[in-house]
């Protein structure tokens, strides 16, 4: 770590030499002495950690300068210090942005300490976070993150592209798995909110009586084990990006709230009266169509298109051809360095395998599928029997074999279900077929 | 009400503690403070004596104000509270003879000072 730069502003020649000595015992600090305001601003923009300013200076006041500092240079900490206890002083001056306020004694010393550690600290923090999120966005780097070069998802990068050099509203569509969050956070990360918070909220999995208090916050007290404040997602993104996962599940009603505070961009906390502005990109995405919700009364309209923005479909996994088999290396690559052992292939047949397969779970089942056969693989090269799926339901599979009408009807009903979450009402749909005729056959373990 | 006894040349009128502390345990950083303490306070000294005859109570304010923490460090203990007391009275525009008296008495002991520290050498003194 650089040293840390520590500018004092003292006209006392005794008061200032004996001060910058007793820092510079610190080998960590590069302590610059400035007797008048205008020698120091001719270095202001060496940008110190911390500034000592005395408050009675020969060619500037203290607050003269403390505004000035703060106009250009706003972060910075400025500490205040004076020959004496000004209590009416001391408020102004802090109102008008100075770190903290002292009075020359014996005690100055230890105080100034005191405020370095505190700022070394604060410095560690900002270098770690800054660390963080550089690892945060080389993770989420495009040709990381986001593989593939199928035709379809061609058409996606063209469309990424766009929403990374802009700040509309995207909707993302695909079935489970296909990865709309790691490409919410890949538009994120690569685009001019990388720095700021990227929150991801599950609609699905918030019970309904819940969600307007995780996304909103609520007051203390404002109900049942509301015991303290807390504020809501939309205020945690501000400034960056709130991304929300599964928004075909919101209930109507919160609809209505969401779609208010889309169109105010200001939220009031459950319990509380007052206004709060934010300002955050939105990312919604969904396995539904919510065009079709629409149509349905599911969705509100007015909502629909307030969140449609720039739709982003992402094609299911069986539609991306060679992509399987670019996945597949990239999640093997990944899970040997992570586990730290030598390099693993796949064997002609087990890529014949993964091509064949219909994918339900998308890109999900892939890595879960990957990771399982790199654990079973004996040797350096991945065999078709160490690829199991686990609900062996391939389509291809289900024609080789040679079974009844009733039997090929079973297996394209399992399929279906596996591909829709159980969700009866929609594999219904689907098939053409009675929702009561598959309870029929789930009841009775045919399927 | 401030006591103005006089002291005698016997009595150490200084305590370099606070500055040896701050230096770390160099000595030739204390010998290096002590001497501008000795080439800074006759100026301070002189503005806060023009203030008085020429009544401005601002210089006179100015001086002390500069002139407290470098008594406050020397350990000058007759001083401390005496420093803040001439601010105050020329804060407050007090009467030239409690001023006056008030400034004498700083003179005197910053000349015992001074010349101690001239001679702390040769005494022995610390």
């Amino acid at each position: 770590m650089d040293r840390i730069k520590i500018f004092i502003i003292e006209d006392d020649p005794f008061y200032g030499e004996i001060i910058q000595y007793n820092l510079s015992l610190n080998p960590e600090l590069d302590v610059q002495l400035f007797n008048t305001a205008e020698s120091f601003f001719k270095k202001l923009d060496e940008n110190p950690a911390l500034i000592t300013l005395d408050y009675s200076l020969p060619d500037m006041t203290g607050e003269a300068v403390l505004k000035r500092i703060k106009k250009t240079h706003p972060d910075i900490p400025v500490v205040v210090v004076s020959g004496q206890e000004d209590l009416q002083t001391a408020i102004r001056l802090l109102k008008d942005g100075a770190y903290d306020y002292l009075t020359k004694d014996e005690d100055t010393k230890e105080r100034i300490w005191s405020i370095i550690r505190n700022i070394r600290e604060n410095l560690n923090l900002r270098e770690e976070i800054s660390h963080l999120k550089d690892q945060i966005s080389k993770k989420f780097d495009f040709s990381k993150s986001v593989i593939g070069n199928s035709p379809v998802m061609k058409k996606v990068y063209t469309l990424v592209q766009k929403a990374v050099s802009s700040s509309i509203t995207l909707s993302i569509n695909g079935e489970t798995g296909t990865g709309k969050e790691v490409i919410a956070k890949a538009i994120h990360f690569n685009s001019k909110l990388k720095n700021k918070p990227f929150v991801s909220v599950n609609i699905a999995a918030i019970p309904k009586d819940l969600i307007e208090s995780e996304l909103f916050g609520h007051e203390k007290g404002a109900f049942t084990g509301a015991i303290a404040r807390r504020i809501g997602k939309f205020e945690e993104a501000d400034g960056g990006t709130l991304f929300l996962d599964e928004i075909g599940e919101m209930d109507v009603n919160m609809q209505s709230k969401l779609l208010r505070v889309l169109q105010e961009k200001e939220v009031t906390r459950v319990g509380g009266n007052g206004v709060i502005k934010v300002n955050c990109r939105i990312i919604v995405a969904t396995h539904r169509d919510l065009a079709d919700e629409v149509r349905k009364g599911n969705f509100r309209e007015d909502l629909y298109y307030r969140l449609l923005g720039l739709p982003i479909h992402l094609p299911p996994l069986r539609m991306r051809g060679n992509d399987i088999l670019l996945l597949a290396k990239h999640f093997i690559a990944e899970y040997c360095k992570e586990n730290d052992i030598g390099k693993l292939s796949l064997s002609p047949p087990s890529q014949h395998k993964l091509l064949k397969y219909e994918w339900p779970g998308n890109v999900r089942e892939l890595k879960a599928v990957i990771e399982l056969a790199c654990v079973m693989a004996d040797d350096d090269i991945i065999e078709q029997d160490h690829i199991q799926f686990s609900k062996n339901y391939s389509m291809d599979n289900v024609m080789n074999k040679e079974m009844s009408l009733r039997e090929y009807s079973n297996n394209i009903i399992k399929h279906f279900l596996l591909k829709y979450n159980d969700d009866v009402v929609m594999v219904s749909k689907k098939l053409k077929i009675g929702k009561s005729t598959i309870y029929r056959m789930l009841q009775t373990k045919s399927i | 009400m401030t006591n103005y006894n006089t002291t005698t040349m016997e009595e150490k009128l200084y305590n370099l503690e606070q500055i040896e502390l701050m230096s770390g345990g160099n000595s030739l950083f204390v010998e290096k403070m002590v001497n501008l303490f000795i080439e800074l306070t006759p100026e301070l000294m002189n503005r806060i004596k023009t203030g008085l005859i020429e009544s401005d109570y601002l210089e006179i304010k100015s001086a002390a104000h500069k002139m407290k923490p470098s008594i406050d460090m020397m350990g000058i203990g007759k001083l401390k509270n005496e420093i803040r007391n001439i601010e105050k009275l020329a804060l407050e525009h007090a009467d030239v003879m409690t001023l006056n008296n008030a400034i004498n008495y700083l003179d005197s002991i910053l000349n015992q000072v001074m010349l101690q520290l001239k001679n702390r050498d040769k005494e022995g003194l610390n």
